[in-house]
């Protein structure tokens, strides 16, 4: 008898085909026992891959990578054999904002007002997302704004308090700051990069090499979880999952529609672990002073293509990464 | 040296302020107010070491501070020779962070502490929760007993068989089939 599989995620819409998969018992259909681990903060994910409490996560691409590089606590082997997700984020700024953005778009805006911008980690997709995003018209992310960390939770009550002028995170976030009247979208992330990977399935090195039966199983389980999660008719019932108080605790309706990745949800369609598109956020990490030379050397060790394909995913063409700012910082 | 002390647990965070206070007169306690921002007290108290209650999700602003903007100087706390520690930490669910100038024996002594003081209240909560479960087993059985000794016209030790008996003919707990009795019975009340 096997122990259990031990998964962490956090409370995000792009948890689904995890959650998904678990409910439907999808997993045990496939006699796979998975135990899900909903942690409070990516820094306990991080952790508890470190030191052996979970032997895999949802996690975002550029934490593994600076796990993986040891650039955030304790040097971890992971193997990232698979994408759970892609796009989904929003940029979301105070309705304070919305006039000067309007009139002068993002560049006037920063030029006029010293904004104080939140993500979700300071290694995260949303982070790297959101700088290039200034950086492309021109701003200068470490001078120009200030950004800061807060839980996603905490965006839409920070944003309302005035604590912070805008945030960068995922689905529901951007939606329930809008429906509450406290901010509007100013981008989306798939507006930023068509396609760009969200979260990734990270698991511990260690249990690649010694259960590849498991992970052949767990990815084929998570590949059939992620084909309904995209079809647009599973919306409803996923809302109805992740509405429950262990996950999101919020409106089923809500969290349906944020869901729908034509409005800038998370899309499910895009399962391969692309190593070019993983070494791009490699690269702006480099580029922000958060990782040195090398990170794309890891990125290539860290992603495995190959198991993916060895499980029965296909080959696809990668959504080709933004073209990166080269001006340097004045 | 400065401790900022995190903790959403308001009777563990007042019992570990205290604790703490005990190191001496060269160590200063703040515990964070429950409606404080944990970055922005950090930004104003500059303290040397944070201790943070992992359940908290804010966890994350000090996590990546140093990537942010490196300052202040904020290193999460790790023992790369004992990780056996640092699991014990992680279960007990609290986490340290320091400042680059703090020395590492320092930083050790104050999450030691911290990791024991949490690992002691987690038992004391496990206990706590037995005891809780055991008496509503125990009120549970009572329960049912008194409505045999009443519908069935029973005497306790004949209440108390007739439910024994039923656990070890169904290989349930005592608790549990009182429960179903009880449950039963008030079924049958509400039936018209």
């Amino acid at each position: 008898m096997n122990e259990p599989i031990r998964l962490g995620l956090l409370r995000l819409c792009d948890a689904a085909p995890v959650i998904l998969a678990k409910h439907e018992g999808l997993f045990a259909e496939a006699g796979l026992e998975v135990a899900l681990s909903v942690e409070p903060s990516w820094a306990n994910i991080a952790d508890k891959l470190a030191y052996n409490m979970l032997d895999g996560a949802v996690m975002l691409p550029p934490l593994a990578m600076a796990c993986a590089a040891g650039l955030r606590g304790r040097k971890v082997a992971l193997a990232v054999p698979m994408s759970l997700s892609a796009e989904g984020n929003s940029v979301t700024l105070s309705t304070a904002c919305q006039e000067l953005f309007d009139q002068h778009g993002m560049a006037g805006l920063v030029a006029r007002k010293r904004l104080r911008l939140a993500v979700v980690h300071g290694f995260s997709s949303h982070d790297l997302l959101l700088r290039h995003w200034l950086a492309a018209q021109g701003g200068r992310p470490d001078q120009d704004v200030e950004i800061t960390v807060l839980p996603p939770a905490e965006m839409v009550g920070s944003l309302a308090a005035g604590a912070i002028d805008g945030f960068c995170a995922g689905a529901p976030w951007g939606l329930v700051a809008a429906k509450a009247g406290m901010g509007f979208t100013a981008c989306r992330s798939r507006d930023i990069w068509p396609g760009h990977p969200e979260k990734c399935l990270a698991l511990q090195a260690d249990f690649v090499t010694t259960a590849p039966e498991r992970l052949n199983l767990m990815l084929q389980v998570l590949l059939r979880a992620q084909r309904e999660c995209a079809a647009p008719e599973s919306r409803a019932k996923l809302g109805a999952l992740l509405e429950r108080p262990e996950y999101l605790d919020l409106p089923a309706d809500l969290l349906a529609e944020a869901l729908d990745s034509a409005e800038g949800g998370p899309s499910f369609t895009t399962p391969y672990p692309s190593v070019a598109q993983a070494q791009w956020y490699a690269r702006q990490m480099r580029r922000w002073g958060k990782a040195p030379a090398g990170l794309e050397d890891v990125t290539a060790q860290l992603y495995r293509p190959d198991l993916f394909l060895c499980a029965g995913g296909e080959w696809e063409k990668d959504a080709p990464p933004p073209l990166e700012v080269t001006c340097e910082q004045i | 040296m400065k401790i900022l002390l995190a903790d959403s647990n308001e009777v563990r965070c007042e019992a570990l302020t205290a604790q703490l206070m005990k190191l001496g007169a060269a160590f200063s306690i703040t515990p964070l107010a429950w409606d404080a921002s944990l970055l922005a007290e950090v930004e104003r108290l500059r303290p040397d070491v944070v201790l943070v209650d992992m359940a908290r999700p804010d966890r994350d602003v000090l996590d990546s501070l140093p990537a942010l903007n490196g300052a202040p100087p904020v290193v999460m706390f790790l023992d790369n020779d004992d990780p056996g520690f640092m699991q014990q930490a992680i279960s007990a669910g609290v986490s340290s962070y320091h400042g680059q100038d703090v020395a590492p024996d320092a930083a050790k002594l104050v999450m030691h502490l911290a990791v024991a003081f949490f690992q002691r209240n987690q038992e004391v909560a496990a206990k706590l929760q037995e005891v809780e479960e055991q008496a509503a087993q125990r009120r549970t059985i009572d329960a049912a007993k008194r409505l045999l000794m009443k519908e069935e016209r029973m005497g306790e030790p004949a209440a108390h068989r007739f439910l024994q008996r039923r656990a070890m003919d169904q290989q349930k707990r005592l608790a549990d089939v009182a429960a179903d009795y009880l449950a039963a019975q008030t079924w049958q009340e509400q039936k018209p």
